[in-house]
C-alpha cells in the first residue's frame, strides 16, 4: 500500500488551492515504481483530487491553523496470499479536516519533546525510507510507544549503519540550527523521505541567505553543540504538521532543552511563510500554490 | 485529459464538525470519497497460489 499526504486550503477570498502538488505526483510516481505498483497519470490523479474536494467543499474549515487534509492511497486488492505484485490495484481518495497537527491552545506553534531511538531504525539503505509507503510507518509504532513513556510526542530517528547520525522526526523530515548554519539530513541514502516542505524549507533558508546543509549530522555533535550553547533550534518539517518546534531532546535517559524550550525564530518565520502562502495570506513568489477553484 | 467522473453523492450527509479548534488530526472524515475501478497491473501477469 503506498499513499500520498496533501492539504487544501482555504483562501480568505473564498478560493481553494492545494501546495506543490507536482511535488505529490512525482513522489507518487517514484514510490509505485519501488513497490512495483502501475504508473497512474499525473493528470488524473490531480483531477480525482479535485472531483472528491469539489463534491466536499463545504468541509474545508477555515480558522487559523486548518486545512483539509487529503489521503490519496494505492492498494492491492487482488484475492492472494502470494508475496508478488499484485495484478489489480485500486486508487482511491480520503478527505478528514484538520486542525493543526502540534498546536498551542490558541492555534500557533508550541514547541514538542522528542524521545532519541537508538534501539530501532526506520530504514536502511537499499529499503523504502524514501518512497511513501506504509510499511515505513507500522514499523516505527513500537518506537512511538516507546516514545509516550518518556513524556515525548515522537521520535528522533538514527540511521541503520551506525545508529550514529540523524535522520527523520517521526513521521516528518528534521532541521537542526547550529552556529547560524541550519543542517538536515542528505537523500542520498534513500532512507530519507523527501519532504514537500523539507524541500521548501531549504529553497526559503536559501533564499533568505541562511546557511543551509544537507549534509550528516551526529547525535554526539548535537548533544555537543547543547552543552556548549550553538545548539540555537531544532525542528520538524512535513505536511501535516507544516513546521513544528522541538523544544527538548530526550537521549539516554537525559533531557537536553532547546532555547529554553521556546519556539525559534527560524521556526515561526518558515511557519508564517509557508502557512501563509498556503492559506493566500502571504504572497506566493514561489509559484508554489496552485489554485483548484 | 479532461476527465468526467460519474458522481454518486451520499443520501446521508453527516453533520459537520461545528467547533473548528476541537478538529484535531484526522478525527473526522468528509461524505465523499474517490475510488477507482481496479486498475490493473502493467506487469507481466504472475502465478499466484489463490486465484480469484
Amino acid at each position: 500500500m503506498m499513499f500520498e499526504g496533501m492539504k487544501a486550503y482555504k483562501t480568505a477570498d473564498g478560493h481553494v488551492q492545494l501546495f506543490r502538488p507536482d511535488m505529490n505526483i512525482a513522489r507518487m510516481v517514484r514510490t509505485n515504481e519501488r513497490m512495483c505498483i502501475p504508473e497512474l497519470p499525473g493528470d488524473l490523479f490531480l483531477a480525482a483530487v479535485k472531483a472528491v474536494i469539489w463534491e466536499d467543499r463545504d468541509w474545508i474549515p477555515s480558522s487559523p491553523g486548518t486545512a483539509l487534509y487529503i489521503r490519496p492511497f494505492i492498494f492491492g486488492d487482488e484475492v492472494s496470499f502470494s508475496v508478488l505484485p499484485a495484478k489489480h490495484y485500486r486508487f482511491m481518495i480520503i478527505l478528514t479536516p484538520t486542525g493543526s497537527y502540534y498546536a498551542a491552545n490558541d492555534g500557533g506553534l508550541s514547541t514538542t519533546r522528542i524521545f532519541v531511538q537508538d534501539t530501532y531504525i526506520r530504514a536502511a539503505r537499499g529499503g523504502t525510507g524514501y518512497a511513501k509507503v506504509g510499511g515505513n510507518y507500522g514499523g516505527g509504532m513500537r518506537a512511538s510507544l516507546d516514545a509516550m513513556k518518556y513524556n515525548c510526542k515522537d521520535v528522533l530517528w538514527l540511521d541503520a549503519a551506525e545508529n550514529k547520525y540523524v535522520e527523520e522526526i517521526g513521521t516528518s523530515n528534521a532541521f537542526f540550527r547550529i552556529n547560524d548554519e541550519v543542517i538536515t539530513a542528505p537523500l542520498d541514502s534513500g532512507t530519507i523521505l523527501p519532504g514537500i516542505t523539507r524541500n521548501s524549507v531549504i529553497q526559503l533558508l536559501k533564499k533568505w541567505g541562511v546557511k543551509v546543509s544537507e549534509r550528516k549530522l551526529s547525535i554526539d555533535e548535537i548533544i555537543a553543540a547543547s552543552k556548549d550553547g550553538t545548539l540555537q533550534e531544532i525542528f520538524a518539517s512535513g505536511t501535516a504538521a507544516v513546521i513544528s518546534p522541538i523544544g527538548c531532546l530526550n537521549y539516554k535517559g537525559t533531557d537536553y532543552k532547546v532555547a529554553d524550550e521556546k519556539v525559534g525564530p527560524v521556526a515561526q518565520k518558515l511557519y508564517d511563510t509557508i502557512y501563509g502562502m498556503q492559506t493566500g495570506k502571504v504572497e506566493d513568489d514561489m509559484g508554489w500554490t496552485y489554485k483548484l477553484f | 485529459m479532461d476527465y468526467n467522473f460519474p458522481v454518486i453523492r451520499t443520501t446521508h450527509p453527516k453533520p459537520r464538525p461545528e467547533d473548528e479548534s476541537k478538529l484535531g488530526f484526522a478525527k473526522y472524515f468528509t461524505d465523499h470519497m474517490f475510488p477507482t475501478p481496479p486498475l490493473r497491473s502493467s506487469l507481466p501477469p504472475v502465478c499466484c497460489t489463490t486465484r480469484r
